[in-house]
Formats: structure tokens, sequence, C-alpha cells
């Protein structure tokens, strides 16, 4: 049986939103996608259900990803909840940060809806097949 | 026997007379000596006196001696000229000429002077002739008596406001230019971040259009409406990508090395895409240059695309040839296309100017190459036959 993986999409702009949720439902993995706008309010959306997969956007009010994903990352139980990021930057100082915070990938937001695609499939492929410890 | 002793008597006084005469002699030429070396004495004097006071007086610095209470007693030509006194008409003291504020320090550094017989680089604010307030450096020093007892203060002083105002307008310019490339930096983020995304957004929501477009009609002018509409999207992004380029290609500075440039344009060749039916000709391998490997894969990529894109459509061909001269090299890189028109020479290196609305042509190419010849202290130009071809001619230095 394919495992149906609970997704937290964290991003402020809406049309990302809709482009995440679009390729989800056109591919067979079927993922549970719940939405946030912002850091502070993915904090509330994390534990029902408990997401197994979380994609992150590091530019956003209130609470950017980089401060999210440091909080998550010092929480006993919800740091292993394997985070990927999504962004338009590839500022060596946000890897770093990100990569030393601990993350499960670094994805630069492509110009091309197909480009996207074809990442987020190759993604979701992949954290369907990988045991997770939820 | 008297006359015997009056004898004796004479011969005596006669001796004596002639010792006198002797001793007088003497003397007169002892005296005449001692005139003689006098004179000499009072001529070197003199020399030195008239020495001491040429320099005193063509001290270009303004130079002032004063008593222990801070009246001038003398000064040069250049001090009188400075503060516009004249001290064979009237008295004054040197705390008259500072600026107020400054009194306090200035007795505190006269009393460290006092105890020390000399100091070093003292500065202060002084009004000078025109009650200009001017900054002055100063190295005073004492002048004690044969007993050793101070009796004057001496100084040469440096009039050092044109110096503080050149540093302090470098400061404030050094300051500028860093906020600026912070400007710049920050620039380049927001360029990438709030510029990119709307596009990112108008690329999605213009696919998912088509798409139910084209459910809806299979009329081809909408087809091509949208792939144009795409397109055009996709230069945007690249115009983008080439101003941050540009805003960056003098930021990020690598080490110099050796490069070999013909491995360079390997790399090039191998990356870029080249149709069929266009040749690169690189008759003699190019040499090693020195520099940074990032700006000299720029410049040739950016010259190699471009001879690629406008050579003939047919038979295309583009050549990298180079020749060794006193000590640069000069390169040129050319295409067999429809050429440039004269007029347009200077103007292709200038940002955003392109000739033609080539996709994907936006402009900037040339003027980040300009940009690294110009790092390079190289100079880059344009020969050009119309309807056979263009030729971009640039020289780059040859290392030691």
């Amino acid at each position: 049986m394919v495992k149906r993986l609970n997704i937290l999409f964290i991003d402020d702009d809406e049309v990302e939103r809709m482009k995440f949720s679009r390729v989800c439902n056109n591919t067979n993995f079927k993922p549970t996608v719940i939405e946030a706008v912002n850091g502070e309010d993915a904090l509330s959306k994390l534990e029902n259900p408990t997401s197994d997969l979380i994609f992150l956007d590091l530019n956003m009010p209130k609470m950017n990803g980089i401060e999210f994903l440091k909080i998550l990352k010092a929480d006993k139980r919800l740091k292993f909840i394997p985070t990927v990021i999504l962004s338009s930057s590839d500022n060596y100082n946000d890897l770093k940060t990100c990569y030393e915070l601990g993350i499960a990938g670094y994805i630069l937001k492509p110009l091309r809806f197909e480009d996207y695609t074809k990442n987020i499939t190759t993604m979701l492929d992949y954290w369907t097949n990988n045991e997770l410890l939820n | 026997m008297i006359t015997k002793n009056i004898e004796v008597l004479e011969k005596a006084l006669e001796r004596e007379k002639q010792a006198r005469i002797e001793a007088e002699k003497n003397l007169e030429e002892k005296t005449s000596e001692l005139l003689k070396a006098n004179l000499t004495l009072r001529k070197v004097i003199n020399e030195k006196e008239i020495q001491l006071h040429s320099l005193f007086q063509t001290i270009v610095d303004p130079y002032i001696l004063m008593d222990l209470y801070g009246n001038v007693v003398k000064m040069n030509d250049a001090a009188a000229d400075f503060f516009g006194y004249d001290i064979e008409n009237e008295v004054f003291n040197v705390i008259s000429l500072l600026v107020p504020e400054d009194v306090p320090f200035a007795k505190k550094t006269y009393y460290r002077l006092l105890e020390k017989g000399a100091i070093k680089n003292y500065k202060a604010r002084v009004f000078n002739k025109n009650k200009e307030i001017r900054w002055i450096e100063i190295s005073p020093s004492i002048v004690y008596d044969e007993k050793g007892k101070p009796t004057f203060t001496q100084g040469v002083l440096r009039d050092i406001t044109d110096r503080l105002t050149i540093q302090k307008e470098k400061e404030l310019l050094l300051k500028n230019l860093k906020k600026s490339n912070q400007e710049l930096n920050d620039f380049a983020h927001v360029v990438s971040h709030d510029l990119k995304a709307p596009l990112r957004s108008m690329n999605a929501l213009v696919s998912w259009l088509q798409e139910d477009c084209l459910e809806l009609s299979e009329d081809e002018s909408i087809k091509e409406n949208f792939e144009l509409l795409l397109k055009k999207i996709d230069k945007m992004d690249h115009l983008i990508n080439g101003i941050l380029k540009y805003a960056s290609i003098d930021k990020i500075e690598h080490p110099k090395k050796d490069i070999d440039l013909q491995e360079v344009v390997d790399i090039i060749l191998d990356t870029i895409h080249i149709p069929e039916n266009v040749k690169v000709i690189i008759p003699e391998k190019l040499p090693i240059a020195e520099g940074d490997k990032f700006r000299l894969h720029q410049l040739f990529q950016n010259l190699i695309s471009n001879a690629v894109k406008y050579a003939d459509k047919d038979n295309g061909e583009v050549s990298i040839t180079y020749e060794t001269k006193k000590d640069f090299w000069e390169f040129q890189i050319s295409d067999n296309g429809k050429g440039i028109p004269k007029k347009y020479h200077k103007k292709v290196f200038g940002i955003f100017e392109t000739l033609d609305d080539h996709q994907n042509s936006t402009g900037i190419g040339l003027s980040i190459v300009k940009k690294i010849i110009d790092l390079f202290d190289g100079t880059i130009w344009v020969s050009s036959i119309e309807g056979e071809g263009a030729t971009f001619h640039f020289t780059l230095p040859i290392p030691n």
C-alpha cells in the first residue's frame, strides 16, 4: 500500500501554495497537504495531524523560515521531521545556516512550472519511499 | 768705583731698555695676531648669524619663539603672515591665538613640555589672520640657557587643516562606498526575491491558463500567444539574472591565479549550445593568463556565445585568435554574421543596449564584458564589415 504523507507546506505566496497543491493533486502519491502562511502559523499546525514532511520557504513576514527552523530543531520530538527548503535565493549564508540547523534538502524555486513539477514530484517520490519516525 | 757703578747701572738700564723694546714688539705682534683672530671670528659669527637669520626667515612653516609665559619674542615671516601679527609693533601671547575650548588642553600640554623638554605632534586649533580656525601641528621644545635653566619655548608649526579635511573627505567617501556596496548587495537580494517571485507566479498561472484554454479551443493563434507570453517571462528572468551578474561581477573577488585560457574556452564550448551549422575555430592554442577564473570565464563565454548567436545561419564560423604584443595580448573573437554598422560600435557596450530583439538578448552580456576588461585595465573594440561579420578585439595583460 502506498503511504500517504502528511505534508506541512509553508509559504506566504498564495500562488506558490496553489502550485504545490496542484502538483500534489496530479501525482499518484496524493499526500495530505496542510498550508501555513508563515512560521508562526506553521507552529500551530505542526501536530494535528503530526507532519511527516515539511516544505519551507525562507523569505516570509512575521516569522521567516530560518527562525521557524531554529524553533523546530530545538524541539526534542519535532526536530526529526524532515524539512525541505524551497527558496528563491541561493545565498551562501542562507544555505550554510540551513544545513547547520539540519535540513533534508534545499531546492531553488525554478522559473518554469514544468521544472517545478519535476522537482516536487521527485521529492514526493523520495520521501514516500523513506521510512519515517512517526 | 762710582764710575764703575754708574757704568754697570747704565749697562743694566740699556739691557732693560732693550728688553722692553723686545717686549713691546712682542706685544704688538700678539695684539695684531689677536686682532686678526678676532676679525676672523667676527666674520664667522657674522656668517653664521646671516645663515641662521636667513634660515629663520626662509622656513616655509611658521616658526615662533616665546618666553616661558607664552609671550612671543621672535617669529619668522611665515609666522607673521600666518597669524597677521607684527611683533615689532605689538606684544601678543600665544593663548590669544588658540580657540578658547582648546586652552585647557594646551596648558596641560605645556606643563608636560616643561617636564620633558620636547613634545611631538601636538595638535590644536588656532585663529589665523583672517580669524579662520585652522588646525595646526607643532613639535615644541624648550630652549635652555648656559646654566641649563629653561628660558624659551620654540617650535615650527604646520597648518594641517587641508590634510585633515582631505582625510575626513576620504573617510566619508569610504563610508559612503561601503554603504553603497551594502545597498547594492541588498538591491541584488531584493531583485532576486521580489522581482523573480512574481515571474514564477506568472509562469505558473500562464501555464495553467494555457492548459485550460487549449482544452477548450484548438486555435493555433491562442497557442502561439501563450508561447510568446511564456517566452517574454523567460526573457524577463534572463534580464534579472543579467542585472544581478552585472552588479556582482566586480564585487566577488576571487584570488588571482594562472588560468589556462584554452582550458577555459574548451569548457565553455562544451557547455554552451552551439548549433550544428556553426564551427568554432581556434588555430593556435590560447595562452595562460593571470587573473580571476570566474571573470575570465565570464568574459570569454559572453563573447563566444555572442559570436555563435550572430554567426551566419547556414555556414556559421566563429574564430578565436590572438597576437602577442609588447606587454599584452590582443585577442580577436570573430563571427561571419551580418556585421555591426559602424555607428553602433561604441554603443554595443552600454548596458541594456541590444541591436535586435533577439530572443534572450538582454543587452547586458557585452556590458559585463566591458566591465571585466576594465577590471583588467584592458581595452575592447569592434571592427566589422557589414555583411561579412564582426570581430571583437580585446587586450589582456601578459603576466610578468
